[in-house]
């Protein structure tokens, strides 16, 4: 893992450098002199040999500090944290919605193979796939925030409540986009798990009913679901992006783009580290779940 | 000249909306009290504000945008403020000011009673502290240097002395970048200073970013009795279809800065519309061998399409370019002579003259500039001027167009003060707006302005210098256009000078 993060690091250093613009003078100013450019150049290091700046940069981050932010002057780890909590609020409604329609419909397309409700949560599934998420928030936008005033069209609100009405609608669009992987998912292992021998013997045993379906058939067929889902939660990270900018949630996926857009480097380089060090963990997390559920994976590796 | 008004400009629309509320009333059977207090100013409630640029913080001498301009001069208070015409300079946190007969002193006397958001009063070592951190700024310093120095008179009252007459000066003194600040700052290091930073305006931060997320509060201790009347203002910076679906929904009140294209999203009874004044211009980078030539400049000038960027883009929100500085300003003059119009005939003729049959060039250019951008490139190819368009981000473009990284540019440049003196200053210290033009003649005709006693001497120079813009043509105005505010009905005592920029002060809600 050391490896892998040292590696992440180096490429998003090298990132900001091959990107256009001259930080300097965007931190010093328009009516700045050539002069007193040169001169923030060499205050912001800029005017070291590229090695020389990689090492200043690693040692900064090492110990914790992601420098300051070109545009506000703030620590890059302080207008990070502000942007996490928002981003973590939507992940956590992006997957509740993600479980409370694919769980359902996942077990109900099972249950019912080949039948008409079978094919028309296929096609929703289909359909889902085929929707880009910008779309799905925009449809909602329209569909049920102007119409009815319920949730808000965009932003995160200011108490409490704003937050929880302002989240609803992206994180159901993060669920609607999530939901067909898992619904498909959830369908596959059910039905390999209906017809599996253990279930017959459950069945001869006198088993039936909603008690086979949630202590043997759903169990078991939950793990790789859930094993699933946090995979997905890297996948998520991206989505994240997208629906931030939709719904204007001040988290970290609309503060990259900001950063980028500002050509604010180390912030740039601050969210790239840290999206791609959530990606990393997330992973990892997948792997210890993995394991913890299937004890066949602990005796493999 | 064809404007044609789609939208109710800022008297128009406050006179129609008083006149509606009258009617209204007496359809419904409002009574004359009632009415009265419909349009008595109240204090309270939340402004929610949605931004269509960043703020570049408080830090007063990297404040650029116009947003920026707009936030932190209702937080750190100028010595003096501009009417809502845009064309006068009037008192602020100084009560008064007199110039000198001889333009040579300007006096002032703070307002009675000033106190910084902290409680402390307002005292001229404050501004004497803040007149240091204005001329030692390294972007607008130069715009104070006129002020040799400051003559202490009495706690609240105090005298600039000026090393010339600077006729521009008062007007510099309403921007955002001469506000006043405590002495030393407050007991405070600079870099935190600028981060929670202390002023005398209506409204003092409680939190922002660098995005424009910025949330103000009132002020207790502000200089103008009465107001501010809201208690808070929340400020977001979503993109054009939020901002649009936002304001349908009521969920903010106002939005700010609307550009033409984008204010015809907005109701047309919701809309203030400013006079024309911001100003699309076509750079041209003067070190690049074929448009040193001033043939080769002129025939471009002559082959865009002026009429295709007010008609076809801004349709009825712009006019075709009057001369090269931005019109409704204080002070502003035409040139002598009509400014640059579409004459393909005489642009070939100008570039068969220059010996060029055809020609490649590169046009850099931000985002929001791609349809101007466009019309300049088709314009161009009728005298054999093949452009190739190279649309950047914001950031790359600051970078480099000053570095003189590019062949053609396309930007737009306005005032944000009641003075031609304040975007000329923009010109003369951006090395002739990133042209690199020699700046000789243009800095002379401008110091003339500066000097100047008399109307009639004023006017002389602005001609002047009008002229020498267009003959030099290091820079090509494209159109001049109007900024629209898109304000909710329930909203009161909202008006915008020509650059729109918003006092939050006496803005009320019904």
């Amino acid at each position: 893992m050391i490896p892998l993060l040292a590696g992440i690091i180096l490429v998003v250093f090298l990132l900001a450098k091959v990107m256009p613009g001259d930080p300097a003078r965007l931190a010093v100013g328009l009516r700045a002199s050539p002069e007193q450019v040169a001169q923030a150049r060499a205050a912001m290091g800029l005017d070291k040999p590229v090695i020389v700046q990689y090492f200043i940069y690693l040692g900064h981050i090492l110990t914790g500090n992601f420098g300051y932010s070109y545009k506000s002057h703030m620590p890059v780890t302080t207008i990070i944290g502000a942007h996490v909590p928002i981003t973590l609020w939507l992940l956590f409604f992006g997957m509740g919605f993600s479980l409370l329609i694919s769980v359902p419909l996942g077990v109900l397309a099972a249950l019912q193979r080949d039948r008409m409700i079978d094919h028309i949560i296929r096609a929703f599934c289909v359909l889902s796939l085929a929707m880009p998420m910008f779309w799905v928030g925009i449809m909602l936008i329209t569909l049920i925030a102007l119409p009815t005033h319920v949730f808000p069209v965009g932003g995160f609100g200011t108490d409490f409540f704003g937050h929880l009405r302002g989240i609803i609608l992206p994180g159901l669009t993060l669920g609607i986009a999530m939901s067909p992987v898992m619904i498909r998912s959830l369908r596959a292992t059910i039905i390999k798990e209906i017809s599996s021998e253990y279930v017959n013997a459950a069945k001869s045993l006198g088993v039936s009913g909603s008690r086979l379906m949630i202590k043997f058939i759903f169990r078991n067929a939950l793990s790789p679901v859930v094993t699933l889902l946090a995979y997905q939660l890297s996948y998520f990270l991206f989505g994240d992006v997208i629906v931030e900018m939709t719904f204007m949630l001040p988290g970290m996926g609309e503060g990259i783009i900001d950063a980028t857009v500002q050509r604010d480097l180390p912030l740039v380089q601050g969210y790239t580290l840290i999206f791609a060090l959530s990606v990393v963990l997330v992973y990892l997390l997948a792997d210890i779940i993995n394991s913890l559920l299937d004890p066949r994976i602990v005796i493999d590796s | 000249m064809k404007t044609t008004k789609t939208i109710l400009s800022r008297r128009r629309f406050n006179a129609v909306s008083i006149l509606a509320l009258a009617g209204a009333s007496a359809g419904v059977g409002l009574s004359k009290p009632a009415l009265a207090q419909a349009l008595t100013p109240k204090s309270g409630g939340s402004l929610r504000i949605a931004r269509t640029e960043e703020i570049d913080g408080f830090k007063l001498d990297g404040e650029f945008s116009d947003e920026t301009n707009e936030v932190s001069q209702n937080v750190i208070a100028p010595l003096l403020r501009f009417d809502s015409s845009g064309l006068n300079v009037v008192p602020g946190l100084a009560e008064s000011f007199v110039v000198a007969a001889d333009g040579k002193s300007i006096t002032f006397q703070l307002a009675q009673g000033a106190r910084f958001n902290t409680g402390t009063p307002v005292t001229t070592d404050d501004v004497i502290f803040s007149v240091n951190q204005w001329k030692a700024g390294p972007n607008f310093g130069s715009m104070y240097v006129d002020i040799a120095s400051v003559t202490k008179l009495s706690d609240t009252s105090f005298r600039f002395n000026l090393s010339s007459p600077n006729l521009s000066l008062p007007a510099f003194l309403t921007w955002s970048v001469a506000g006043v600040i405590p002495n030393n700052f407050a007991g405070m290091k600079a870099d935190q200073f600028w981060l929670t930073p202390i002023g005398a305006g209506a409204f003092s931060v409680k939190s922002w970013e660098g995005t424009g997320n910025v949330h103000l509060v009132k002020n207790p201790y502000y200089y103008r009795p009465g107001l501010p009347y809201v208690d808070e203002i929340l400020s977001t910076l979503p993109d054009a279809n939020q901002r649009a679906l936002q304001f349908q929904s009521g969920e903010v009140d106002i939005v700010s800065e609307l550009g033409p294209i984008e204010a015809r999203r907005y109701p047309k009874d919701k809309l203030i519309e400013s006079e024309v004044h911001y100003t699309d211009v076509l750079l041209f980078n003067i070190q690049y061998p074929p448009l040193q030539d001033i043939r080769v400049r002129k025939a471009i000038a002559m082959a865009v399409d002026y009429k295709a960027i007010v008609d076809g883009l801004y349709r009825g929100l712009g006019i075709e370019p009057t001369g090269f500085l931005p019109p409704n300003v204080g002070m502003w003059e035409p040139p002598s002579k009509p400014y640059y119009r579409q004459n393909i005939a005489m642009a070939k003729a100008l570039m068969k003259e220059a010996g060029i049959t055809t020609m490649q060039l590169e046009l850099l250019f931000p985002p929001n500039y791609s349809l101007v951008s466009q019309i300049v490139q088709q314009s161009l190819q009728a005298i054999g001027v093949d452009v190739k368009l190279n649309p950047t981000d914001s950031g790359t473009f600051v970078s480099d167009a000053s570095a003189g990284k590019y062949q053609l540019a396309v930007w737009a440049y306005n005032a944000i003060s009641p003075n031609i003196g304040d975007p000329l200053s923009w010109i003369t210290s951006t090395s002739y707006f990133f042209t690199n033009y020699p700046l000789k003649d243009l800095q002379a005709a401008a110091n003339e302005l500066f000097v100047s006693r008399t109307p009639e001497e004023e006017k002389a120079a602005v001609i002047k210098i009008q002229d020498l813009g267009t003959d030099q043509l290091a820079f090509l105005a494209l159109d001049h256009y109007k900024i629209g505010t898109a304000v909710q009905s329930n909203i009161h005592g909202v008006s915008s000078p020509p650059w729109a920029n918003i006092y939050y002060d006496e803005i009320w809600i019904s």
